[in-house]
């Protein structure tokens, strides 16, 4: 049998905008550049962490999302190998595969860069979330279109429910680069994180199926 | 030297993404890596990148990366010693 799993706290970044269970906690300008914003946002969380400033794009936006959706959460009752994570992406790491590919497309000035190579899987933000947080649990990255709840509570409730992990940090964290001799002309990016645990527990306590997840993750809870 | 020492920081701080850093606040003496500024070894291969982008220098033994990248000031010398 099946048992019922829950949300027990969420965060959403978009637009320039940092929710936390639904209410803003952070925001800037739409005008403002997606380095600057994710900086000063990280900054906002006042977690001194410098290795946040090296990270890509993809890595800075995974990163920041789980450290505000983990705040005030009861992650700290579970085991570093307790603990599952399971992202979904559209893009990859194609931003930074781009910005790899620069530094050795030149045979005049061929300077591979290894702290822009190290970026060049998409499972690297992950892995971010895992060394900061020592986390030691099943972890795992899928490649989607769009976002797609159905796979990610099938995943997630078999990890709870096998006893693999007692809770699952879930959801969906994409970058899209700018491409400027395209029409996308901002980097696209939208991220999604939700603690999932079989206990009520947290905020939000939101039983887990597809129609709240959606809800969610729309912002329309 | 001092400029020489100044010119690093800076693209240190800049290739390295140490963005809380400003030159002032990296003692050229101090180690680079463990209790010093506790880079990497990711950041020493992007040391390496830099020296050969930057300055045109290869490191031809690697032996002599530990002492070469000690310190900004070992960099510095090392830079002035071969550069040119």
């Amino acid at each position: 049998m099946v048992e019922k799993t829950y949300i027990s706290g969420y965060c959403i970044i978009r637009n320039n905008s940092v929710l936390l269970n639904g209410e803003t906690i952070f925001t800037c300008e739409n005008s403002t550049e997606y380095n600057d914003f994710i900086k000063t946002a990280f900054r906002n969380q006042q977690n001194p962490y410098p290795k946040f400033f090296k990270m890509d794009n993809l890595s800075k936006l995974a990163f920041l999302t789980n450290v505000v959706m983990l705040k005030n959460s009861n992650i700290k009752e579970y085991k570093e190998n307790e603990i599952a994570i399971i992202i979904q992406n559209a893009s990859s790491s194609l931003d930074t595969d781009i910005d790899y590919f620069d530094t050795i497309k030149d045979k005049t000035k061929y300077y591979p860069n290894p702290s822009i190579f190290v970026y060049t899987l998409p499972n690297i933000m992950i892995g971010e979330i895992c060394i900061r947080n020592g986390f030691k649990g099943e972890n795992m990255l899928l490649i989607s279109q769009k976002f797609n709840p159905s796979l990610l509570i099938t995943m997630a409730n078999d990890l709870l429910n096998n006893c693999k992990a007692k809770c699952c940090i879930a959801g969906w964290v994409e970058y899209e680069k700018k491409q400027e001799d395209k029409i996308l002309q901002s980097p696209v990016y939208d991220s999604f994180l939700c603690l999932i645990q079989k206990k009520e527990s947290g905020d939000t306590n939101i039983e887990l199926n597809i129609e709240n997840i959606n809800k969610i993750y729309k912002n329309k809870a | 030297m001092e400029t020489l020492i100044k010119e690093l920081k800076e693209e240190i701080i800049n290739e390295l993404n140490l963005e809380d850093l400003t030159p002032d606040d990296i003692d050229a003496e101090a180690p680079l890596f463990g209790d010093g500024l506790g880079l990497d070894s990711i950041d020493a291969l992007s040391l390496i990148v830099i020296l050969e982008k930057k300055y045109g220098l290869k490191i031809e033994n690697p032996d002599d990366g530990k002492q070469i990248f000690f310190s900004i000031r070992t960099i510095a010398e090392y830079i002035k010693a071969n550069k040119k």
